[in-house]
């Protein structure tokens, strides 16, 4: 009864005038904004304009800036100069003075990392297993495989980028930051075979010096451009909503990208598409040359590129076990003549994923189904450092910086 | 049309605000009538023809009906309308259900059945058609039961079928609550239509923020639940038993709100169930309208609790498996009837031999303890959700089998939005409890309301995960 005792009183208050409800309304919903203009750090991710880099020639996110990443995994990024994610304390002036052997890194937003903090993303694990290593070997004073010194990995990962955008910056980077070789890592070989198509128009654009792109970020909150991206952008295209009055049938959505990988990879493979096939032909050997030859076109420097495929996932009830892009041995050769290295990550994550722990995902997103993790990091790192140390060339590197 | 598409919000609008402005019920009615049948037509346009068959069939039916003394025509146009109504539920519904269950024995006696040239036989199923052929079902037998008379305006009668706020997943009105609504203009009440927005909005809260959040772990747990640790599975099978009923009374929240910024009063469709301290008592605050519906239609006139006691536990176990067969064509369904059909069974026979012993003070729907009945409901009621969710019963058995520990090694996935969710949930429900349900339902004047209006229109539109995910009970 005590519900409706209360409901009675309250129908006995006075009710208020239209004008009243207004100005209550209006503080209301102004405290009501406020709150959540407060709360919505913690939950939404930040929108940062960005600024033209000179030295890159590309656009990047400005330095100090805070990038929230929230929806997958939990991180904050601090923006380093000419927009290295999480490295704030690099800059190509200092570059030179300090010790160690430099090495740019490249890749897409699996390489980014913005899902993990500065201290776990994959540069810094790099170093780190580097270190770990380094303090071991010499602990047992075992000279042949001790690495030798420190290594500094300067990220210049980018979320979408690809081999044309690495194509451009390669050059640069090394007149800028004198780094000694690169480290590139791919997550899908499709992101590798632009290089073998003609150089497109856009891989060096003009300069726009000084320029900022969507200014108005930085002075829109950044959960109302969070809310204005959910009511106007289709989330499965990121397009323009388009909305739809007409009556049905509605048009089956088409099977969700990942789901297919699998069997694209198959039928790729059929079709002797090279880059998916293991057959070697003149076809293959032309792409991976192409390839190589692109590379080099850009530097003479040791290149390492580190093969992370989107394995094993777990998409729609099933865990993809089988490679998703099968690697041409003649390529992988065509590389190595080129002086072009070859990390495969596949086995090392297939492994993990056998004892439950896998690569990819979070939490907070689907464990076993997104961007790398702190494990994916781990994993890779450990591969690389062992590469680093095992291959006399990358060995030569690091003992002509000593 | 969703619910929680802007397209929806678009069409409310219009809809709304035009339906206030005809001084004649006529052109009012006609306005709802073409609306909803838009609102349908919005999924497929060929699903309206089974609407019009349902409505033209049920409405000539009624009026034979109540315009006849011979009882034996009178139950002649009753079967017409029963046969016409379950025969285009068991057409679409049904089929194949039917043929896969009965395909072992038809092949035996030589019958060819449709089985890889299923493509052929293929038949789409039309959304909320077990809704609105209850509620046509309904009026008939209430008209053939002198209960009500029939109606003799087809248009109200057309819209009473289609209106579009419970056409496709409930609550069931039955036409003596609905029809006289609509046979006037209801009076235009600032105090009501503020009260629709905000169920409106509370409906959307349940359904956006927490169900469909929830739905993101129960998904890819029950997709492949041996891939999962026990803890894990545990998580799912707690936030699916969230799901659903954020999911679902949601949608009635948002119906009965779209129904009273039109002016109209709906069912109340729950009661917060899961606070039920007997499988009794959640039947009587989960999905009410279809619980009385099965009851008045298929249990009483089974024979009800009168008889023996084997024939009540037959007519409880009759009208639960039916009920659970009525949710989906699987057996994961009719299992899943089956099984809260014996748990009221056993609770019935359990009740009486305490109230026997005099261990009981009488209560018949309730446990000595109501600790221990709460235990025992929700343990059933969860048990019954992995029935009711797996898309087959090896699935049901493997999350079973992590529910009871062999998925040691499995992934640990601690999903922090399905675990903030679970907590909103708990705390409705012992808010639910307390003084401050009323506060819940914001009134206009209070200070708090506009703050927790606005922020919650904020965070539906900030903490929606993205992506269409429809409402669980419009595959039903």
């Amino acid at each position: 009864m005590k519900p409706r005792l209360a409901a009675n009183a309250s129908s006995s208050r006075p009710t208020r005038t239209i004008g009243q409800r207004l100005v209550s309304w209006t503080i209301g919903g102004i405290v009501g904004t406020l709150l959540i203009a407060a709360v919505s750090p913690w939950t939404v991710r930040s929108y940062l304009p960005q600024v033209w880099d000179d030295v890159r020639g590309r656009w990047v996110y400005p330095e100090s800036a805070a990038y929230r990443w929230r929806s997958e995994g939990y991180a904050t990024t601090t923006v380093g100069p000419h927009g290295m994610m999480g490295r704030p304390d690099w800059r190509p002036s200092a570059s030179s003075t300090r010790p160690g052997t430099r090495w740019a890194f490249w890749g897409d937003s699996q390489a980014e990392g913005v899902c993990v903090s500065d201290d776990q993303k994959l540069w810094a694990a790099i170093e780190q297993q580097w270190a770990r290593s380094h303090a071991a070997a010499t602990k047992t004073q075992d000279q042949k495989a001790s690495p030798s010194g420190q290594v500094h990995v300067l990220p210049f990962a980018a979320s979408g980028d690809d081999g044309w955008d690495w194509y451009e910056q390669i050059p640069r980077v090394e007149r800028a930051w004198d780094v000694q070789g690169h480290l590139i890592l791919i997550a899908e070989l499709s992101d590798l075979r632009v290089l073998a198509e003609p150089i497109p128009e856009s891989v060096s654009p003009q300069s726009t010096e000084g320029g900022t792109r969507r200014e108005w970020l930085r002075w829109t909150p950044d959960f109302v451009v969070h809310a204005a991206r959910g009511l106007l952008l289709d989330p499965r295209t990121r397009q323009l909503r388009r909305l739809r009055f007409r009556p049905g049938p509605l048009i089956e959505d088409s099977p969700r990208k990942e789901a297919a990988t699998e069997k694209d990879a198959e039928t790729r493979w059929k079709l002797g598409d090279p880059i998916f096939s293991i057959r070697s032909s003149g076809k293959s050997n032309k792409l991976w040359g192409a390839i190589a030859k692109r590379l080099r076109e850009q530097s003479d420097r040791p290149i390492l590129l580190i093969y992370a495929p989107l394995r094993p996932l777990i998409v729609d009830g099933r865990v993809l076990w089988k490679r998703p892009e099968t690697i041409d041995p003649v390529g992988i050769d065509l590389l190595a003549e080129q002086h072009i290295g070859w990390v495969d990550c596949y086995e090392i994550f297939v492994k993990a994923g056998r004892t439950g722990r896998f690569p990819h995902g979070f939490h907070n997103g689907q464990i076993g189904n997104g961007h790398l993790n702190t494990l994916g990091y781990h994993l890779i790192a450990e591969q690389v450092c062992k590469r680093l140390q095992e291959d006399s060339r990358y060995r030569l590197v690091q003992q002509a910086d000593r | 049309m969703n619910f929680t598409q802007i397209e929806f919000l678009i069409f409310l609008v219009v809809v709304v605000t035009v339906a206030w402005i005809p001084r004649q019920v006529v052109w009012r009615n006609r306005w709802l009538l073409l609306a909803s049948y838009y609102f349908y037509a919005y999924w497929d346009i060929r699903f309206c023809a089974l609407l019009i068959l349902s409505t033209s069939v049920d409405y000539f039916a009624a009026r034979r009906i109540d315009g006849s003394d011979d009882p034996r025509h009178r139950r002649l146009w009753l079967v017409v309308s029963i046969c016409t109504n379950l025969g285009v539920l068991g057409l679409f519904k049904y089929f194949h259900f039917f043929i896969d269950t009965a395909r072992p024995i038809l092949e035996q006696l030589g019958v060819a059945t449709p089985g890889a040239e299923r493509d052929v036989w293929t038949i789409v199923l039309p959304v909320g058609i077990s809704f609105f052929t209850f509620q046509t079902l309904s009026y008939t037998a209430d008209v053939y039961r002198r209960k009500i008379s029939a109606s003799h305006r087809p248009l109200d009668f057309a819209l009473y079928v289609a209106f579009f706020p419970q056409l496709v997943a409930g609550p069931i009105v039955r036409a003596a609550h609905l029809l006289p609504q609509l046979s006037e203009i209801p009076a235009f009440s600032r105090r009501r239509f503020y009260g629709g927005f905000q169920q409106l909005l509370r409906g959307a809260v349940k359904k956006v923020l927490i169900a469909d959040r929830l739905a993101e772990t129960v998904d890819v747990v029950f997709a492949s639940p041996e891939l999962y640790s026990t803890p894990s599975v545990w998580l799912a099978v707690v936030a699916y038993t969230g799901q659903i009923y954020y999911d679902f009374s949601g949608y009635t929240d948002m119906a009965i709100g779209v129904a009273k910024l039109l002016g109209y009063r709906f069912p109340v469709n729950f009661r917060h169930p899961y606070l039920a301290t007997s499988i009794q008592q959640f039947w009587r605050r989960w999905h009410i309208t279809l619980s009385t519906w099965l009851r008045d239609y298929l249990y009483i006139p089974l024979g009800g609790s009168r008889g023996s006691r084997p024939r009540v536990a037959a007519n409880l176990m009759i009208t639960m498996t039916l009920g659970g067969l009525w949710h989906g064509a699987a057996m994961t369904f009719v299992l899943w009837g089956v099984w809260h059909g014996a748990a009221l069974v056993v609770q019935r026979f359990a009740s009486a031999w305490t109230f026997a012993r005099g261990t009981t003070s009488g209560g018949r729907t309730g446990f000595q303890f109501p600790a221990v009945g709460w235990c025992l409901t929700i343990t059933v009621v969860m048990a019954g959700w992995v029935l009711f969710r797996s898309p087959s019963l090896a699935v049901a058995g493997q999350v079973f089998a992590g529910l009871l520990g062999y998925h040691r090694s499995g992934i640990q996935w601690w999903p922090p939005l399905t675990l903030l969710a679970l907590a909103l949930m708990l705390l409705d429900h012992l808010l639910w409890r307390t003084r401050l349900r009323r506060t819940m339902r914001l009134p206009i004047d209070a200070w708090y309301s506009p703050v927790v209006t606005v922020f919650a229109i904020w965070a539906l539109l900030l903490f929606a995960p993205r992506g269409f995910r429809p409402f669980v009970y419009f595959q039903f």
